[in-house]
């Protein structure tokens, strides 16, 4: 595997603790908001950027003009993205160009072929993207990267990837009533077309030591988890798996909440999910507080 | 966001890709009207956003005029999944030789787009075997899949180039104007009269809008949902009993479900975003109590993380005293200040829970009765 910052962290190959930061669009109020309570955690916020607004400081951060200029000052290798949708395509653009290798993005409601070109920038330079619309990525007790709450989060092995940002949250904390820690929880986006798959995910922490168990939470729409189910199959992923899907009760062709969450004729439904992940031998809790049980329980 | 069949095809029209000449009405005389200038025979389509129209009888075929009143009564003002017919569209009937089947979509899991095409149109793609599907890029697709796809049709070897262009003139429309799919079910084709869209189905990218104000005159008026938008929520109306509304859209969602389980159905999904305030909360209960004069009762789950339960709990406090909440409601605040949140619903004589399954629980016991 190439090595990229995420794919160095989620190998488990090197810590994030010491990553540079940056936050783009950190003079909003949102952005300033979570650059606060990211630094709070122990993230490395080294800079900001918000055109126009350099020389600025946010909560200690001092605030650049552009990505090029933070760089050159601090040296980020990540940036976590705050900016409105129509400018999402352009802010991240500016960081891969600006050399940052790995991009958070927040931001929700960009348009389909912006993320689409986004993710052949960063396949052009070698980096990720997570998103957009995500809570972002969290390695317990190492680093913070987006706007989910701390509390559900204990350090541990297992990795909980999602589609939604409080079931996220809401799981987590579940796993942690149960005594069970996290090595890394990313939200792959709510859009029907995330930048970092789950499959991707996957791969990368397949051999990594220290995790232990795989939390998916999926949600009608798509056939992410269908593919997940081909791909643990396929590759006989080494690692228990296993799944809360939401959306069981939910109307078809609406869509719920999320641009991703909508059942196209017979497309995206729960039970079609279901029926795969059980045939790759991945249980499907009912209900999401039956999650821990299903990973405790040995493979 | 999906298109009525005639904004489709109006939006198809303005791309050079054939459609019939047809009529949108809203009331018999119009419709008569209609006939007589298309000319008999015509075909009346219910202008609904479903798939499945001619099997739940929303299209009809009509000879003659007098056949038009009866015809237009059994399609207008009927209700189906929750919508009204309040629109139909009159269109002249085309005789052809062969039916097919062009689209192209966004294809999520490869992150491309793909066209898929079939010689056996006027059904349900998904029940066919036979079809032709390519992926391509942000540049379009290739001359050398257009002509594949073309070939794949199996017409005859003079409608090749028109074919050809027609599907680029498609593609022109998809990525105009951003669209997450174009369809044409059936496409169909005569030696006599060319190519014809019989059926458009668009369903457009709701966040690309913004860079299209052309668009604009097709988006439907939903009060409730708009208003719904200026708070940030995230409003669904659905045809059950109890209002579930909760902060993120995959917790609402799944909160659905635990509904569900519980023999109850939905009358709405409403995700409050982020910053459950006093502010949002009463908002979001003025919104459902003038959208869902039939709900019966409410179900609130808030997992506290950024926004504190207590402010949640604030919030409810505030739209009780003013005496919106005039229904049942079932409370469950979870996460950061939980307890604190119970006890100072609790000192105000509102009961509230931490764990789901107790609000569920109260819920379900309700319902029984």
């Amino acid at each position: 595997m190439k090595s990229s910052i995420l794919s160095d962290w989620l190998t488990g190959r090197v810590e994030p603790r010491n990553a540079k930061v940056l936050v783009q669009g950190i003079t909003g109020r949102y952005g300033r908001l979570h650059a606060e309570m990211m630094k709070a955690y122990g993230t490395n916020i080294v800079a900001g950027t918000s055109p126009g607004k350099a020389g600025e400081f946010v909560a200690g951060i001092p605030v650049f003009n552009d990505c090029r200029a933070a760089v050159k000052a601090w040296g980020a290798e990540v940036s976590v993205v705050f900016v409105p949708a129509p400018h999402y395509l352009e802010a991240v653009t500016e960081a891969f160009e600006a050399g940052v290798n790995l991009v958070v993005g927040i931001t929700e409601r960009v348009p389909v072929r912006d993320t689409l070109r986004s993710i052949d920038l960063a396949k052009k330079y070698g980096g990720h993207i997570i998103g957009p619309n995500t809570p972002g990525i969290i390695l317990p007790g190492q680093i913070k990267l987006g706007i989910m709450p701390v509390q559900p989060f204990l350090p541990g092995g297992a990795v909980v990837l999602s589609r939604s940002g409080t079931l996220t949250y809401e799981i987590s904390n579940y796993l942690k009533k149960e005594g069970l820690g996290i090595f890394v929880a990313l939200g792959v986006g709510g859009d029907p077309v995330n930048s970092t798959n789950f499959i991707e995910c996957l791969d990368m922490v397949r051999e990594n030591p220290h995790v232990d168990s795989i939390a998916l939470i999926g949600e009608i729409g798509g056939d992410a988890e269908e593919r997940v189910a081909d791909f643990v199959l396929e590759t006989k992923f080494p690692k228990r798996v296993a799944a809360y899907i939401a959306g069981r009760s939910a109307p078809r062709e609406k869509k719920m909440g999320h641009a991703g969450a909508i059942i196209m004729g017979e497309a995206g439904t729960v039970e079609s999910k279901e029926k795969a992940l059980n045939r790759a031998g991945i249980p499907v809790a009912r209900m999401p507080w039956e999650l821990p049980a299903l990973l405790k329980s040995k493979k | 966001m999906r298109l009525l069949e005639y904004q489709a095809k109006s939006l198809f029209k303005s791309y050079s890709v054939p459609v019939p000449e047809g009529v949108v009405v809203d009331s018999l005389q119009a419709a008569v009207e209609a006939g007589r200038s298309l000319g008999y025979p015509v075909v009346l389509k219910a202008q609904l956003p479903l798939g499945g129209r001619g099997k739940a009888g929303l299209i009809k075929s009509v000879r003659e005029e007098s056949e038009m009143g009866s015809a237009f009564s059994s399609i207008f003002g009927r209700t189906v999944q929750g919508l009204s017919v309040d629109k139909i569209l009159v269109e002249p009937f085309f005789n052809h030789e062969s039916e097919m089947y062009v689209s192209y979509t966004e294809n999520r899991s490869e992150r491309c787009f793909s066209i898929v095409v079939s010689p056996a149109g006027g059904i349900d793609v998904e029940q066919v075997k036979e079809k032709f599907m390519a992926n391509f890029g942000l540049d379009g697709p290739t001359d050398e899949i257009i002509s594949q796809a073309t070939k794949y049709l199996g017409l005859p070897s003079s409608a090749l180039s028109k074919c050809s262009s027609l599907l680029k003139a498609l593609y022109s429309a998809f990525n105009g104007s951003e669209a997450e799919l174009v369809e044409i079910n059936p496409l169909v084709y005569s030696s006599k009269n060319g190519f014809m869209a019989l059926d458009a189905k668009v369903i457009l990218d709701d966040n690309a809008l913004f860079r299209h104000p052309e668009l604009k005159p097709y988006l439907p008026h939903d009060i409730s949902v708009e208003e719904a938008e200026k708070f940030g929520f995230n409003f669904v109306p659905l045809d059950g009993e109890v209002a579930v509304v909760g902060n993120g859209a995959g917790l609402v969602l799944s909160t659905l479900d635990m509904v569900a389980s519980r023999g109850l159905s939905a009358a709405c999904f409403l995700d409050l975003g982020g910053g459950a305030s006093p502010d949002r909360v009463r908002a979001a209960l003025q919104l459902l109590s003038s959208a869902l004069p039939n709900m019966k009762a409410l179900f609130v789950n808030v997992f506290g993380g950024i926004t504190n339960s207590v402010s949640v709990a604030e919030g409810f406090l505030d739209v009780k005293r003013s005496g919106y909440l005039t229904k049942p409601f079932f409370l469950r605040l979870s996460g950061a200040g939980e307890l604190e949140a119970r006890d100072l619903l609790k000192k105000n004589g509102i009961n509230s829970f931490i764990e789901i399954e107790h609000a569920l629980d109260a819920l379900e016991e309700w319902g029984r009765k």
